[in-house]
């Protein structure tokens, strides 16, 4: 294998696949990325066994051939090189050398045979999204999952597709985002699939370098246990986590019959600073709606703080009383792209409704967020 | 005002109850702890009288060591039951001084009576009655720490006993601080120790004179606290209602264990166990501990943090038992297992969640459970895979 190449395209290219290499691994050929070349084509792949990027550059090749190399020190001496161009070899056996015009670096490698493959199995379906929709339903979903390892399939992202809409649902048990998006369709196939959240930033990762998303095109291939992401020059291939989706319908509620509208910035700013007088293991805070004035307020009794605000508020049902985890409330006010947003609200116990006031066209999200329980005094 | 704040530590109180109980003891050394089974037992002294102490035997000593020391000692079973009798009646004595009691253990509890000088006199008379009290309502005796902060009450209780009284006053703490040993120290523990007396430290009053950033820069935050505590620093008040940290029970077997099916079923039980006493008290923790104790006696602790809380049996099974098959015991047995769950939440302010239900079943079961072994005892009811007994153990529980 022998090509040469400008550092920042090698860079670029590398850093697309690196987020995948495991930090802690048992497995030490998961810490390189397997180098490919073919013509002028030099392919980047990289792995953690579950999840496999593999990115294309353009190359001046001279010898075709492939190779793996650990992929930190790799990225390192680009991250310390200058604009420059590089002339890469591999050596006969185990070794891979960098010259640059004024030195040479050299790295250990090992075959592609000990680099693992990944066995592509058959699609069930195919259909194309545009990257800057994938994008926003990835961006309004990812931040609720689970980073409990306690229930696997929480830590993920629930995708349905079907031949009316595309329905994208996260949750971590104490509050839940669902988007639905009714433009893509996918008419030939129905299909219901939860992909790991890893994947999930790494297409984002990989969407935030395209400069205008919404003109580029991603292709979904999903498998009955895969799930292919495929835009542009890289491809992801992720296994899809294995086992049921809790039926969220179930948790929706239907009869939260009192509307509380508030301007959201307004809203956050005041939960923020609230927040700060709050107990730091609970997060506590509570809202207390009464007529037009909601009171905000936090009291830790272990270190004595506390904090209290009143908003003006839109509300004409019974006062209520109600206490929330207040990142979880600022987290999802975060995702609300409109000034105004409405709660739905039952009492102190039940989950609250949170919405845009208005839906984006062809879009409907919808979050949902478990109270905390009162404590009795 | 200046803080008044007492120490107040029962002398030898599991040796102590026996010899009161039991008259004939009275004069000889008395062991209280594991059977020494002729000097092949296992497990440790728990405490002994203080004519057992001039054979050089001393709580946690291996009880074997003991045997050897004084094979003519009394060796006597500890009977929690009646100690904690005692215990409920001397803390009882402690609150009719004063609402500030902070308890720490079955035997000590530092009291605030910096409020109650004008009502009951000079910190020495108030020392001497509480002595008073508990000698003539239990017939034991304790020792007492009189200063103006926790840390040195707690050296000063510790220095003439038995039936110790130390006043230290207000002005005169880096004093009395200066010549005592570095072990003294709250917290350095044999370690420290050796550390700070490789830089010549020997005493608490040559750590005190080192100036404050050089330790800072030395030894840290650790450091800046064992230095604030030499200079008589110390503003921890009495914590009334401690509050509760971990739960935690472990065994010793009465021989090292080999077979893994046996060491599965005491994780099982253990961790049932734990589990039942987090639901009767209302707590949920995040963070599973397995402690492990090899026949060297290298002690090893494993642990696994959620970040949702936990009380079902089931979870901190399964957690115990993929901590210990991920532990390479590299062929030794075991004798001590432990499980702990710490990171503890109690019941109000408790984050709802929408699929609590889906646990329901093993909330129901872990519930049954409870309502028959609280009404008719533990060994009432149990999982069938604790049926099969294969061997006894000591159970030892601790919550703090």
């Amino acid at each position: 294998m022998h090509f040469t190449v400008s550092k920042g395209v090698l860079q670029k290219g590398l850093q697309k696949v690196v987020g995948v290499i495991p930090t802690k691994t048992t497995i030490p050929i998961l810490e390189n990325v397997l180098l490919d070349l073919q013509g002028e084509k030099l392919k980047i792949t990289g792995t953690d066994l579950e999840i496999c990027i593999s990115t294309d550059i353009s190359v001046n090749g001279t010898l075709d051939g492939s190779c793996a190399v650990p992929a930190r020190s790799l990225n390192e001496i680009l991250r310390e090189l200058p604009e420059l161009p590089l002339d890469i070899q591999l050596e006969d056996g185990n070794k891979i050398t960098i010259k640059t015009q004024n030195g040479l670096y050299r790295l250990g490698s090992q075959p592609k045979e000990e680099f693992p493959s990944i066995v592509l199995e058959d699609s069930e379906g195919q259909l194309d999204i545009d990257a800057g929709l994938l994008s926003r339903m990835i961006n309004k979903t990812v931040f609720a999952v689970s980073t409990d390892e306690l229930r696997a399939t929480l830590m993920a992202v629930y995708f349905q597709f079907s031949a009316e809409e595309l329905r994208c649902v996260a949750t971590d048990g104490h509050r839940l985002v669902k988007i639905i998006n009714y433009q893509v369709k996918s008419p030939d196939f129905h299909k219901d699939v939860i992909v790991p959240t890893k994947a999930l930033s790494l297409i984002l990762k990989n969407i935030e370098t395209i400069e205008d998303p919404e003109k580029i095109n991603v292709n979904l291939s999903i498998g009955e246990n895969h799930i292919i992401f495929n835009m542009q020059d890289t491809l992801i291939y992720s296994k899809l986590i294995e086992g049921q989706y809790p039926k969220y319908e179930n948790v929706i509620p239907i009869d939260n019959d009192k509307k509380l509208t508030v301007d959201k910035t307004e809203l956050s700013a005041a939960v923020r600073r609230v927040s700060i007088f709050s107990n730091s293991f609970t997060h506590q805070i509570r809202f207390a709606v009464d007529g037009t004035k909601m009171k905000i307020s936090s009291e830790d009794v272990e270190y004595g703080g506390e904090g209290n605000e009143v908003i003006n508020v839109k509300y004409d049902a019974d006062s209520l009383e109600v206490a929330y985890n207040g990142v979880y409330v600022i987290d999802l006010l975060k995702h609300i792209d409109t000034d105004e947003v409405n709660f739905l609200l039952k009492d102190s116990v039940s989950a609250a409704i949170v919405t845009p006031s208005t839906q984006k066209e062809k879009e409907d999200l919808m979050m949902l967020i478990m109270p905390i329980r009162l404590s009795e005094d | 005002m200046n803080k008044v704040i007492l120490h107040i530590d029962m002398d030898a109180f599991f040796a102590a109850i026996e010899e009161l109980d039991f008259p004939e003891y009275r004069g000889k050394p008395v062991v209280v702890g594991a059977d020494p089974k002729d000097g092949k037992g296992r497990g440790v002294v728990s405490t002994c009288n203080y004519e057992a102490r001039k054979y050089g035997i001393h709580s946690a000593m291996p009880i074997s060591q003991a045997y050897k020391r004084c094979p003519s000692a009394i060796y006597a079973f500890p009977r929690m039951k009646r100690y904690v009798e005692f215990s409920k009646k001397i803390h009882s004595i402690f609150y009719e001084f004063t609402p500030k009691v902070e308890p720490i253990s079955i035997d000590e509890a530092f009291l605030d009576v910096s409020g109650c000088i004008r009502l009951l006199g000079e910190p020495v008379e108030i020392a001497k009655k509480i002595k008073q009290r508990i000698k003539s309502q239990t017939g034991l005796t304790a020792s007492v720490g009189v200063a103006p902060i926790k840390f040195v009450a707690k050296i000063a209780s510790d220095l003439d006993k038995p039936d110790g009284l130390v006043v230290v006053e207000e002005g005169k703490v880096i004093e009395f601080l200066k010549p005592l040993p570095i072990s003294k120290m709250w917290g350095v523990g044999k370690k420290t120790e050796v550390k700070l007396k490789a830089k010549g430290i020997d005493t608490i009053g040559k750590l005190a004179q080192i100036p404050r950033e050089t330790i800072v820069k030395r030894m840290g935050k650790v450091g800046l606290h064992f230095w604030s505590l030499a200079n008589g620093i110390d503003d921890r008040d009495v914590e009334i209602g401690h509050k509760v940290k971990s739960v935690s029970l472990e065994n010793t077997y009465y021989e090292d264990v080999e077979n893994e099916k046996i060491i599965e079923e005491s994780i099982r039980s253990l961790s049932d166990n734990v589990s039942r006493i987090l639901r009767k008290k209302k707590f949920r923790g995040k963070t599973i501990t397995l402690k492990i104790r090899l026949g060297d006696f290298s002690t090893f602790t494993r642990a696994h943090s959620y970040k949702s809380l936990i009380d079902s049996s089931q979870i901190i099974a399964s957690v115990c038992m993929d901590l210990y098959h991920n532990f390479d015991r590299k062929g030794k047995n075991v004798r001590l297992l432990g499980v702990a769950v710490s990171n503890l939440n109690t019941e109000s302010g408790d984050q709802l969640g929408f699929f609590d239900e889906s646990n329901r079943e093993q909330q129901k079961i872990d519930k049954v459970i409870d309502m028959v072994q609280n009404k008719f005892g533990v060994d009432k009811i149990k999982k069938a895979s604790l049926l099969n007994k294969h061997s006894r153990r000591i159970d030892e529980g601790d919550i703090t």
